[in-house]
């Protein structure tokens, strides 16, 4: 079997639930049957090839099972998880927060805009909450999870279905719309659960708390599933954050979008991860007919953060703007790995991903699109740029376009470079200090990816955290770097 | 003022600047006239603080400190302004922020207290009706899709608002027409002042039918190598650089 290398023993295990129902045993048992064949990936991989596995090579990863969540009623717990939470835009339809990858109702608001949307549909009744509650709701079950091939294939997502506990779905009916943005905010502790958990409170009638074994780490696998019925419209934010001081942990994410014929969906994921967290995430977007997608991944945080979108065209006439920047500092490091395939005929597709890093950081960003025999009056265009704060930092972009069919539009391009020493020097030479001139560069830089945000509160508020993160992480020594990128620029046609 | 003693710069290895003296008053408007490739850019960039020119020798002093031993922001918040050939063209930030940052920059480092976006705004309206730019105009980014004489107005906006000590007008006329030439001439003569002296470098007398000169200076090789009233500049005109070298040898 290959790529075993970092397959963590508990989590290649299959584990059954007491409380499993049947439609999860059966996805548990097919997903650990994948993982088996796929094997976690390894850097010969060339989608993984940014991607270190070391670091998860060195966790004991322990998955996390919801009995934490479920027990915590106390209310000093509640606040401080509360309080941890990023900040909401104001006119939020409904802010569903999941902690360790589970759904806590005490945490989560569902305002009325939400109810009316889902009136539209009359009988076939959407639904905004957890994903376990709605499985246990309705008859939603294995439907929900039986994702396209993407996820069957994607060693992450096979795991993630292995150990799935809980969720968000977003489910709208058609000719839905809802203008505040649902947001989805997923708070990781990297508190271990289970048998950890229990020797824990065994230990409490003992003299000293038992310890987890040195090394156990939490891995969370949250799910997230948004479908969008015919000509509906919503605009759905996810947000992964960590409480101050949250160990070593993994989160491996899978989110689904279903945008329906003639949809419309926004979907803005920002990773803002503790310093110490592990970050894998897979979106995956399949298009309806003239369906719309507008999607900005904000790569902020955590040790290592990875998110990979596909995207799917099944008919024709569909358009998506994927976009991407992220920052990145220390010893950080970014992944943003991107798939568009273009499978049927007329659709569009437009990326923009920028990435800064300062220190030792190091980011990548890798895009391919797959405009495929038959696909005729595509478009795809692809625009990559990289900004070095120091010559230490490590950018690699890889943007691919791989054509089958003749009348297409296509472009690509990629740029890794430092701050133009020409526009330093001009705002220097009218007073602002290098430091200063230095900041306003680089959030100039960025915020071109954010600025493309229809939301004007959210494109707001990640202004002010970028420019915050920026301003936390300008190079401290003065001396700007000239050019030295460890650039890899490649282009397949 | 401004006294350049005996200045020599180098670009890589080679020399431009080769013993440059030259003394500027209070008040004064002195013009550096000379041939491509005299070196007439590499002064306005020394005196600026742009990275790249080595001085070698010489010293260059500004109402009695030591110029060179500044950084280029530290010499704006002293009172030097250079007015930029070729202005940059920065996407992604805003004109008008970027004016704000830089009036604010060089308040603080002056003592003076920061201006609120509202009494910025203030100013601004002034100083853009003064020197004649549609202040919408300049609400876009630093000198984005502005004309060739847009820029130069910008750049006598940034004066006007910065209130510098020495202005360096670098090859200000450089791509304007006649029009845009008056006007940008007209802002820069609003400016003059007893309390601020200008060097104005240029390849053409042009300029100096507008910007009247106190006196002109013929720089060659690298060296004032002539010096007179404003009528020099067009003897200059009507007779080319090359009999100054043949006058002075």
């Amino acid at each position: 079997m290959r790529g075993s290398t970092w397959q963590p023993a508990r989590l290649g295990k299959l584990a059954s639930r007491t409380d499993d129902a049947s439609w999860q045993r059966t996805v548990r048992a097919a997903a650990h049957g994948r993982l088996d064949r796929l094997g976690t990936p390894t850097r010969s991989d060339e989608a993984w090839r940014y991607f270190q596995v070391r670091p998860l090579q060195r966790l004991e990863l322990v998955p996390a099972t919801g009995a934490r969540t479920a027990r915590v009623h106390d209310e000093a717990t509640l606040q401080r998880w509360l309080d941890a939470l990023p900040a909401a835009t104001e006119d939020a339809a409904a802010r569903l927060v999941l902690v360790d990858g589970y759904f806590v109702p005490e945490l989560s608001e569902i305002h009325p805009p939400v109810a009316d949307a889902l009136a539209t549909g009359g009988d076939h009744g959407g639904f905004v909450g957890g994903l376990a509650a709605a499985v246990e709701a309705g008859a939603r079950g294995l439907a929900v999870f039986d994702g396209p091939e993407v996820l069957h294939a994607d060693a992450l997502a096979a795991m993630n279905s292995m150990h799935h506990g809980d969720g968000a779905l977003v489910d709208l009916p058609g000719g839905a719309a809802l203008t505040g943005p649902v947001e989805i905010v997923h708070l990781l502790t990297g508190e271990l659960p289970t048998e950890s958990a229990e020797n824990a409170e065994n230990a409490e009638n003992g003299s000293a708390a038992a310890q987890p074994p040195a090394g156990d780490a939490l891995a969370a696998f949250p799910r997230t599933i948004v479908r969008l019925g015919r000509q509906s419209e919503a605009t759905v934010i996810e947000r992964f954050a960590g409480l101050d001081g949250c160990p070593a942990a993994l989160v491996d994410s899978v989110t689904q979008l279903h945008v329906g014929d003639g949809a419309t969906l926004r979907h803005v994921r920002v990773v803002d991860e503790a310093a110490s967290t592990q970050h894998i995430g897979l979106v995956h977007a399949a298009m309806g007919r003239d369906a719309t997608l507008a999607s900005t991944t904000v790569s902020l945080g955590g040790a290592q953060s990875r998110t990979a979108t596909h995207v799917s065209f099944s008919a024709p006439g569909a358009s998506a703007r994927l976009d991407g920047v992220y920052v990145g500092a220390g010893r950080e490091r970014h992944d943003l790995y991107t798939v568009v395939d273009h499978a049927v005929p007329r659709c569009g597709s437009d990326q923009l991903f920028k990435g800064v890093l300062a220190d030792r950081a190091v980011g990548s960003y890798m895009g391919r699109a797959l405009i495929k025999e038959g696909a005729a009056g595509s478009s795809a265009h692809q625009l990559s740029r990289s900004l070095l704060l120091d010559e230490t930092a490590v950018a690699n972009t890889k943007p691919q376009l791989e054509i089958d069919t003749d009348d297409v539009t296509a472009s690509h391009g990629a740029t890794v470079g430092a701050l133009e020493e020409d526009a330093l020097f001009y705002l220097r030479s009218r007073g602002i200090p290098r430091q200063a001139a230095e900041a306003m560069l680089t959030e100039a830089f960025a915020l071109e990816v954010t600025a493309r945000i229809d939301h004007a509160g959210l494109r707001a508020q990640l202004e002010a955290r970028l420019q915050a993160v920026i301003a936390g992480r300008a190079p401290s020594l003065p001396g700007a770097p000239s050019a030295g990128a460890d650039a890899e620029l490649e282009a397949n046609r | 003022m401004l006294e350049i003693k005996d200045l020599h710069a180098d670009v890589g290895n080679k020399t431009i600047l080769d013993g440059l003296s030259l003394t500027v008053g209070p008040g004064e408007v002195h013009a550096i006239m000379g041939p491509n490739g005299s070196g007439k850019s590499t002064l306005a960039h020394v005196l600026s603080g742009k990275d790249g020119y080595e001085v070698t020798g010489g010293s260059v002093t500004f109402r009695g400190e030591d110029l060179l031993e500044l950084e280029p922001d530290e010499r704006a918040h002293k009172g030097v302004f250079l007015a930029f050939q070729y202005p940059v063209e920065i996407a992604g930030v805003n004109n008008r922020y970027f004016l704000r940052a830089s009036v604010n920059a060089v308040r603080k480092a002056r003592g003076q207290e920061e201006l609120s976006a509202r009494d910025f705004l203030k100013l601004y309206k002034e100083k853009a009706a003064m020197v004649g730019i549609n202040p919408k105009l300049t609400d876009r980014d630093v000198n984005a899709g502005f004309s060739g004489g847009e820029k130069k107005r910008n750049e006598v906006l940034q004066m006007a608002l910065l209130e510098p000590r020495l202005c360096v007008l670098d090859e200000t006329d450089s791509g304007l027409d006649i029009d845009a030439l008056k006007a940008v001439a007209d802002g820069v003569n609003a400016l003059r002042s007893p309390g601020r002296s200008m060097l104005v470098i240029t390849h053409y007398q042009r300029l100096l039918d507008y910007i009247v000169p106190d006196q002109v200076h013929v720089l060659m090789g690298g060296k004032i190598v002539k010096s007179g009233d404003k009528d020099l500049a067009h003897a200059l005109e009507a007779r080319g650089y090359d009999w100054v070298l043949a006058d002075a040898a």
